[in-house]
């Protein structure tokens, strides 16, 4: 009894499997021409059917055995294309532009979207047979998208890795490993004109190889890797084709960036130079201010139901000196920490650009809500005093925003017997003197 | 009892025959003598009742200029039963008339009515949106709920299907205009210019995104960084020049890390086992749906859940690579965020590369600390994860 039962199921799943046909076969049932439109209506998660009033035209594009396009002339005034996900073996034709696709399945056409989580979204069903319910129908689509994955491996297979082969081959012919280098040549994708700190330029390398093949990286249109490249660099970094200036005009000997370049490779180490001057024409931004406080988590172990105050902003002394840099004027900035003296950062921008500076004190956090009164707001911190002096502080553009933060809000009472929360105070705004 | 039923039915088929070629009658036939500069007003027909409505498009009011369109029922009244507001800039670029009205702040009050085909309207509604001072935006699903038409010639051709098909069109040539406009805008932007397309990565993932600004442009770039230290936090995010939820609707995310020659990808790993499924989530281009993808962290200590997050499709790579790595080295770690589906990578979206410098710290985190045997470093625990 148990192996006939075996064998029925066995049977069935046999005949389960192959009741999927692609798309092939499934739109060689239909002709094209107009269609029955069966609209799906959506009413607070209930989905039924509705008959349109007119057809629609549909047709199917066959190229030798393969049917590579359904058209859906919509309401018969939209032209929708859609291609064939597999030509080989389809399983629906999809939009380039649109989350739609359509699916024939025993000449039923299904219009719908489909998400790997939650299964296909149903739009209409172009049909001249019987609509079942649509939890029926999503459950046909859903087990023919299923089922016929599985059903494509083969063909899919085959074309990741027709695909794969042509990226080697492409890899192969633009990697430099195993190539003898003639030269390298490294050039700015675009003329930088105005580079400072922070400055981003991009970067590209030409290898020209023995054989005189010119190698490029993608950046310059090519498809050399960046990764083959090994590199040396003075005022900043480079990395996947972009040079970054440094942050700070201590780390730009020279006033000048500088690059070597060569393929990790070559033992020869054949490089390729680029230098450039830097002439600071880029604003110079900082930010000194202090962090807001964390609002209070009443009824969180190891949390108080008060907000924390806000940090101060840092009070800086800024020494501002003008130099002459290849015929202009640029200020040279030197930023220290008002009270331990140290150095905090050193800049230099043209004079016609501008240094922002935001030293303002941290808001205070919330207090919050507990079983009883309402916490404390903390203090807003207060903004941080800047002094500008030196030779170059007339000629220096500057942008300073240094106010208090503002108090925390008081938290609110559980009930109308407790307390709220006291505000926290405004935080002083800082002193700019110059 | 058959026969009678039959005669019955002829009957009634007859008459509503009749009914329907005949022509139909309203309240405002008058409104057809009056003239607009946009040729709206006149007596319209709705396509559900077959009963007469009356649309005036008025222009000034109190010395005022309105661009209002208003929608009588039943019969001609002093005040109408709805005035609804031109979308001035849809019109004057496009020559799209869109007229809509809140009757309520919620998106259930929201009506719009859209020209279709010169004297034929469609009613609009949707359920996402409240109102937000001007008409809903492109983004929302628009519902035709019935159509006017003036000339009864059109009712033939123009049906609540026809209208939706029509209405998808011209908002899908809008929101195209919208897109690029956004993204010229963008573009204007110095940071965005410069990495769109990329990957660009940092030591904190709010520097690299303001919390809060998914489609808004609100950090400096300054701590973007090319070079990080294995043992702290390694984020990364990217930019796109049009989001991948417009551009590739429908579709999935995949991202790969190649390092030192090898590569991985979240798509394969995902379906290697339950195991993998459970650690490795779907990602879907839906949510994608600004210029700047989410943040992501090949490995870092998320402060809100106190404990540390990896992409363990990335840690599974510097895994297979742990047999090379040396301290005061540097690798070059490439990202690379590709459209997916159905097993397949499509176009790439954004590509970067790092240098990940294994230092001292890093070691420790990776394979241990000596001082502290009873705290296993990551690859150990990793290897534990696979072994399960």
């Amino acid at each position: 009894m148990k192996s006939i039962f075996s064998f029925i199921l066995l049977l069935l799943a046999f005949l389960g499997a192959n009741s999927q046909e692609n798309q092939n076969e499934e739109l060689g049932k239909l002709t094209s021409g107009n269609f029955t439109v069966n609209k799906v209506l959506e009413n607070n998660g209930n989905f039924k059917f509705e008959t349109a009033s007119k057809q629609w035209p549909i047709s199917f594009t066959k190229v030798g055995n393969n049917y590579s396009e359904v058209t859906v002339n919509r309401a018969g005034i939209i032209e929708e294309k859609y291609q064939a996900d597999l030509p080989g073996f389809p399983a629906y034709y999809k939009s380039e532009t649109s989350d739609i696709i359509i699916t024939a399945i025993d000449k039923k056409i299904y219009y719908y979207s489909y998400s790997v989580k939650t299964g296909a979204s149903i739009k209409y069903i172009f049909s001249e047979t019987k609509i079942k319910n649509y939890a029926d129908e999503k459950a046909t689509l859903d087990n023919y998208r299923n089922s016929i994955k599985e059903l494509q491996t083969t063909t899919r297979t085959q074309r990741i890795e027709e695909n794969n082969a042509l990226a080697a081959k492409q890899e192969e012919e633009h990697t430099l490993k195993g190539k003898i280098i003639k030269s390298i040549n490294v050039v700015p994708v675009t003329k930088p004109s105005e580079v400072g700190l922070l400055s981003i330029i991009a970067i590209g390398v030409e290898v020209t190889l023995d054989n005189g093949k010119v190698l490029k990286t993608k950046n310059l249109g090519g498809f050399t890797p960046y990764t083959d490249f090994e590199s040396e660099v003075s005022g900043g970094d480079f990395a996947g084709g972009d040079f970054k200036v440094a942050d700070d005009s201590r780390k730009i000997p020279g006033d000048k960036i500088e690059i070597a370049v060569w393929s990790k490779y070559d033992d020869k180490k054949t490089k390729g130079k680029f230098s450039i001057p830097v002439n600071y024409k880029r604003d110079v931004n900082y930010n000194f201010s202090g962090n807001s406080g964390a609002s209070g988590r009443g009824g969180t172990v190891g949390y108080s139901i008060n907000g924390k105050n806000g940090e101060d902003g840092k009070s800086v002394n800024i020494s501002v000196t003008t130099i002459q840099l290849n015929g202009e004027p640029v200020n040279k900035v030197v930023i220290t920490d008002k009270y331990s003296g140290n150095i905090i950062a050193e800049s230099k921008l043209n004079t016609n650009y501008t240094l922002n500076i935001n030293a303002n004190g941290g808001n205070g956090g919330n207090g919050s809500v507990d079983f009883g009164n309402g916490g404390n707001g903390g203090n807003g911190g207060n903004g941080g005093n800047v002094t500008i002096t030196g030779t170059g502080a007339s000629s220096l553009k500057s942008s300073i925003i240094n106010k208090g933060g503002t108090g925390g809000v008081g938290g609110n009472a559980k009930t109308q017997s407790f307390e709220k929360g006291m505000n926290g105070r405004n935080g002083n705004n800082g002193i700019i003197s110059k | 009892m058959k026969k009678i039923t039959t005669v019955l039915t002829l009957a009634i088929l007859f008459v509503f025959g009749l009914k329907t070629n005949a022509q139909l009658k309203g309240n405002f036939d008058s409104f057809n003598e009056e003239k607009d500069e946009l040729g709206i007003t006149g007596q319209y027909f709705g396509k559900s009742d077959k009963k007469g409505y009356g649309f005036k498009f008025v222009k000034e009011a109190d010395g005022k200029i309105v661009n209002e369109l208003h929608y009588y029922e039943k019969k001609k009244t002093p005040q109408p039963a709805l005035k609804l507001t031109l979308k001035e800039s849809y019109y004057n670029k496009n020559k799209v008339k869109l007229f809509y009205v809140w009757m309520t702040a919620s998106a259930s009050g929201y009506v719009e009515v859209l020209e279709v085909d010169p004297g034929v309207f469609a009613q609009i509604q949707q359920t996402q949106y409240s109102s937000n001072g001007g008409p809903a935006p492109l983004e929302a699903n628009r519902k035709v709920t019935d159509v006017y038409i003036k000339d009864q010639a059109k009712f033939e051709t123009w049906d609540v299907e026809t209208a939706q098909a029509k209405v998808d069109l011209i908002i899908a040539s809008l929101n195209t205009e919208k897109i690029e406009k956004e993204t010229a805008e963008w573009m204007k932007n110095e940071i965005f210019a410069k990495n769109v397309d990329k990957v660009v990565f940092a030591a904190q993932w709010y520097h690299l995104q303001k919390q809060g600004y998914p489609d808004k442009l609100a950090v400096s770039g300054a701590d973007f960084k090319t070079e990080l230290d294995m043992g702290g936090n390694m984020n990364f995010m990217a930019f796109f020049s049009v989001p991948p939820s417009v551009k590739y609707p429908g579709q999935q995310i995949n991202i790969e890390y190649e390092m030192a020659g090898k590569k991985t990808n979240r798509e394969t790993l995902r379906k290697k086992s339950a195991a993998w499924s459970n650690m490795v989530k779907i990602l879907e281009t839906k949510n994608f749906e600004y210029r700047q993808s989410p943040t992501r962290a090949i490995r870092e200590y998320n402060q809100y859940q106190s404990q540390f997050v990896q992409d363990y499709a990335a840690i599974q790579l510097l895994y297979d690579n742990k047999d090379k790595l040396k301290v005061g080295q540097t690798y070059d770690f490439t990202v690379r965020v590709y459209v997916h589906r159905d097993g397949e990578n499509g176009a790439v979206l954004a590509e970067g590369t790092v240098k990940l410098k294994y230092t001292e710290a890093a070691k420790k985190v990776f394979e241990g600390d000596p001082t502290k045997p009873e705290a296993k470093g990551v690859f150990a625990q990793f290897e534990q994860f696979l072994n399960e």
